[in-house]
């Protein structure tokens, strides 16, 4: 997937990155006289400065990755505004303290990119999303700043997040590590979950939004990919992306568990058991709505925690099929990713255990055992 | 005021403010018009176009606020205006039964006797048939009788014209000239503007002649209504012919016979200001 | 005095008449009792039209027993009725609303939105979301900011120039500005709302459905548009004298002042309690009011009581419509404009410079 090549720098490109790089020469304040072209996951080749020194990151969950390939926040120069709410109210900014000075202005509505701020935070590399339209992208081009492009979907392709970015900030060889510990977690969770008969497997619905809207997991969003990883079936997954349902058709479907977003405030499953209209549906009878926990960063969306979040998933949906217990692992994988020794308070604020406790086999499955 | 005077109006005036973008100053329309017309008069205002008939008939309507003087009037006022445009279909019989709006109260709608008022304000107009058409579809001349019919309705005790006969053929001029006069003699008080000065001799009690902003006339037509004061109003010769009785002796009523082909006529002065 | 002297003409069937003419209302109130019949058997939850009537007729008595049948009762009593009763009041009153400023304006492509209404209950409860989050503090910043936006109308139309003929345009001009000011309010708001979090919520709240229709929001709204849609009934004869225009409505002994701001009033409570419970649903208050007129007429006495049934039956099939034609819910506001444009232009290319008549 990564190509690497060393080439001689052409009469061409030196031109180019002449006028380009100014504030990468400023920062390494030496001219390389080798470059390091980076293939990113859209196929654009990249050619990387020499040294990234000052990064922004545009996708919501590359700022915590980045945090978890270098060890440190001192990297970033420039955030999502939405990444914010990990730093101040997940457990990000508790790991990463110097977190809560990075930059959020680099992008507004929709990851487009605030130029006079991009500028300021003088990034010699800006990683952005690449299947978003190249209305977001060109802009940071034209600033003269190279771009680095992700694409967003299935969690499987957070393998090669992590091992562009590790790449792209120096650390490649990190990076190549957690991407193999991703995969080699990911398959394991696949062969878990191949096992399951048709009959036993749960249907599970996940909702995007709650509140204002009924907004159901279909084809191609990371909650159907993850939901099949974890042994369910979604029964929306005929519909396209992110899709508003009415009520009756949540009722018509009567999903076994349903699962609850991160995004939305005042989401709880509580609500949703004291909400009449769901009342006799078979999630909401047997007290299996959760809300999906959220460490270093939320766990729906993909993320390096994601292996974490399938374990979880499979927790919730199986909870009489024996798997190692998930809080050690939490222990080890928070050790590994950010090596941050978490309590197991914070142990039982990462599963939201205030809010999921009271829905079935909860404290059982993921308590704190004596 | 006396007794049965049912409008009195005392130094009356309107001014047109002046407009800094098209630099005029402020200028009259009207000034110092005084008059009082009892019950069951019938008053033709005359005037060239522009000269502020309706103006006056607005004042004296109280939908416009003179600029000095008042108008003093005793009792319900009705105001048949020159023309309406509906800008939504309503029917004839609806706008007829619009005259009834003072009679009903805010959040009411027109009751029994309200229809029965409206059908037969119509069929005084000659337009009991008209009633279930879309106003808007009407000739010109159809939709002022449904407007007569409105005013009618309306029950006034002062009734207020404004050029009621401007787009009608001779026999509906007649029917709504008579109609004035049969409520003329039922006690209402009738003031219209027209540019007939036939109708004022024919029918009217009273007559007004603006001339200009400074000067007017008012008296019976008989008195005001000479030839002179008639050729200064029109800007051309009029002549005033008494038409002839049964027996063939000129009588007390007057016709007045324009003569349109007159190169500019330079009138004298008015007789009575 | 004149027509108490006059012997009454005959008028040949003036009861007949008035037998004919509610007629229509007959007609009308079939095809709303047909639309609501329709709203409750239709769904994405297969229920019999048998068994719909029988919960129906039997109040909650069913047999708790049968998980099928409770069920069955439970979407049709907490999801169908209260969605498709609060799509019958909401399409009652914003086609009112339409029908009364199009009088009001004497403009027949006037509309509730005209009035900055609907942007400044958009702006409140884009704002509230922002700030508090949905729910019910949603529906009340809509209410408060729609009743604001009205009262702002007011104040910018009134003062001296609301006594003269010019005032309706004032008001037009008034409500640009408001809906204006309200419209870039709302923008602002979804600048700063949380890409992630807030702004789909907020643009699909925007986009109006009846999707979070629920029995609380049902008798939220209900009060408002009832009231609104009371007075507007109230004045229906006001509103023919207003169609006239203000100075001959003035002339007739008509309470202008009064009657166009009671309109007003009543046009603002309904549109804001709408935007409160299902975002804006635009060319129901356009659409409606004509193809009444052209159907069944304007006679004063019960044109608004036909625009209301017609409104109520007409959003009630649209919205069921929206929730049963895919799985995905269809947003109402998209499909009222997708339904109402073509069908607007159709009537203007049938009907013509008709349309003024």
């Amino acid at each position: 997937m990564i190509e690497m090549k060393h080439e001689q720098r052409s009469p061409v490109s030196s031109i180019v990155l002449a006028g380009l790089a100014l504030a990468a020469l400023l920062a390494s304040g030496m001219a390389a006289a080798e470059k390091t072209t980076l293939r990113d996951q859209m196929g654009h080749p990249v050619t990387l400065p020499a040294k990234v020194e000052k990064l922004v990151a545009i996708p919501i969950p590359i700022a915590s990755m980045v945090m978890a390939l270098d060890g440190s926040a001192a990297r970033l120069s420039g955030i999502n505004s939405a990444a914010r709410s990990d730093i101040d109210e997940g457990l990000l900014g508790r790991m990463f303290p110097a977190a809560a000075q990075i930059s959020t202005q680099v992008a507004g509505e929709s990851f487009a990119p605030n130029g006079e701020a991009l500028a300021a935070a003088r990034p010699d590399l800006v990683i952005q999303w690449g299947d978003r339209g190249d209305a977001i992208v060109t802009p940071i081009r034209k600033l003269g700043l190279p771009v680095l492009t992700l694409k967003y979907g299935d969690s499987q392709w957070v393998a090669d997040w992590l091992r562009i970015t590790g790449t792209a900030i120096g650390k490649g060889e990190r990076g190549e590590k957690l991407a193999t510990w991703f995969e080699t977690r990911m398959a394991e969770a696949e062969r878990r979950a191949a096992v399951i008969p048709a009959g036993e497997r749960p249907r599970v619905l996940y909702l995007m939004r709650g509140r204002s809207a009924l907004l159901v997991a279909g084809k191609n969003t990371s909650m159907d990919g993850d939901i099949a990883r974890a042994g369910g079936i979604n029964p929306a997954s005929q519909l396209p992306g992110f899709a508003p349902v009415g009520v009756e058709q949540i009722l018509a479907w009567n999903p076994d568990i349903i699962l609850l977003n991160n995004f939305e405030r005042d989401m709880s499953p509580q609500a949703f058991y004291a909400d009449g209209r769901f009342k006799g549906l078979a999630a909401v009878t047997k007290k299996r709505v959760y809300r999906y926990p959220r460490g270093g960063f939320r766990w729906d969306p993909p993320s390096q925690e994601t292996p974490l979040a399938l374990d979880w998933l499979y927790g919730v949906l199986h909870p009489d099929r024996s798997m190692p217990d998930l809080r050690p692992r939490i222990s080890e994988t928070y050790l590994m990713l950010y090596g941050y020794r978490v309590s197991e308070a914070e142990i039982d604020r990462i599963l939201r255990f205030d809010e999921n406790g009271q829905s079935a086999h909860y404290g059982k499955r993921f308590g704190k055992h004596p | 005021m006396h007794d049965n005077a049912l409008i009195a109006v005392q130094n009356l005036g309107y001014k047109l403010p002046p407009c800094k973008r098209m630099q005029t100053a402020a200028r009259w329309i009207l000034r110092d018009v005084s008059f009082t017309l009892e019950r069951g008069a019938l008053c033709a205002v005359l005037g060239p176009n522009g000269v502020g008939k309706s103006t006056l008939l607005r004042m004296l309507a109280g939908m416009q606020t003179p600029a000095t003087g008042d108008v003093i009037r005793r009792g319900r006022i009705g105001y048949v205006p020159q023309a309406v445009h509906p800008a939504l279909p309503l029917s004839a019989l609806e706008m007829t039964l619009l005259g009834c709006s003072g009679n009903i109260g805010l959040f009411g709608a027109p009751r029994r006797q309200d229809y029965d008022a409206a059908y037969a304000a119509l069929a005084r107009v000659e337009a009991a048939h008209l009633a279930a058409r879309s106003f808007s579809m009407l000739s010109g001349g159809e939709r002022q009788l449904v407007l007569m019919a409105r005013a009618l309705a309306a029950e006034a005790d002062i009734l207020i014209l404004d050029e009621p006969t401007a787009a009608l053929d001779w026999h509906n001029q007649a029917l709504i000239m008579r109609l004035l006069h049969d409520l003329a003699d039922e006690g209402v008080t009738v003031i219209t503007s027209t540019h007939a000065p036939q109708h004022a001799f024919e029918f009217a009690s009273h007559a007004i002649l603006l001339f200009d902003a400074d000067r007017f006339a008012f008296g019976t037509p008989a008195e005001v209504m000479d030839e002179a004061a008639l050729s200064t109003l029109f800007h051309l010769p009029v002549y005033r012919i008494p038409l002839l009785e049964q027996d063939g002796r000129p009588g007390e009523k007057m016709a007045a016979i324009p003569v349109f082909s007159a190169a500019v006529f330079s009138a004298p002065e008015p007789l009575s200001v | 005095m004149n027509s108490a002297s006059i012997a009454l003409p005959a008028t040949p069937g003036a009861r007949g008449k008035k037998r004919r003419v509610w007629m229509s209302t007959w007609a009308l109130a079939t095809l709303l009792l047909l639309a609501l019949i329709a709203g409750l058997t239709l769904g994405r939850y297969l229920i019999a039209p048998a068994q719909v009537l029988e919960i129906l007729f039997s109040g909650s008595a069913f047999d708790a027993r049968d998980p099928e049948a409770a069920m069955a009762a439970r979407v049709i009593e907490s999801v169908r009725l209260p969605r498709v009763l609060l799509a019958a009041v909401i399409g009652a009153g914003l086609a009112a609303a339409g029908a009364a400023l199009q009088s009001l304006f004497r403009n027949p492509l006037a509309e509730p939105q005209l009035l900055g209404v609907s942007s400044g209950a958009a702006f409140g409860g884009v704002l509230a979301m922002l700030l508090i989050g949905d729910g019910q503090p949603l529906v009340i910043g809509a209410l408060v900011f729609g009743m604001l936006a009205l009262a702002a109308v007011f104040w910018l139309a009134g003062g001296k120039a609301a006594s003269r003929g010019s005032s309706t345009v004032l008001l037009v001009l008034a409500g640009i500005v408001v809906s204006g000011v309200f419209a870039a309010g709302v923008s602002l708001v979804k600048l700063v709302a949380d890409p992630q979090n807030q702004l789909p919520a907020i643009v699909f709240w925007l986009m109006g459905s009846l999707a979070t229709a629920d029995r609380d929001r049902l008798l939220l709204a209900l009060p408002c548009v009832g009231v609104g849609l009371v007075i507007l009934y109230g004045l229906r004869f006001q509103l023919l004298a207003l169609s006239l225009g203000e100075e001959d409505a003035r002339g007739l002994g008509i309470r202008v002042g009064l009657a166009r701001a009671l309109t007003l009033v009543a046009v603002g409570l309904i549109t804001a309690a709408s935007v409160a419970v299902c975002g804006i649903v635009g060319w129901v208050g356009l659409v409606v009011p004509h193809l009444i007129r052209m159907s069944f007429g304007t006679d004063h006495r019960n044109f608004l009581v036909n625009v209301m049934l017609g409104g109520a039956a007409y959003l009630i099939l649209v919205d069921t419509f929206a929730r049963t034609a895919t799985a995905e819910e269809i947003p109402l506001g998209v499909l009222t404009a997708l339904l109402g444009a073509p069908l607007f232009a159709f009537l203007v290319r049938r009907i013509g410079h008709g349309l003024e008549r």
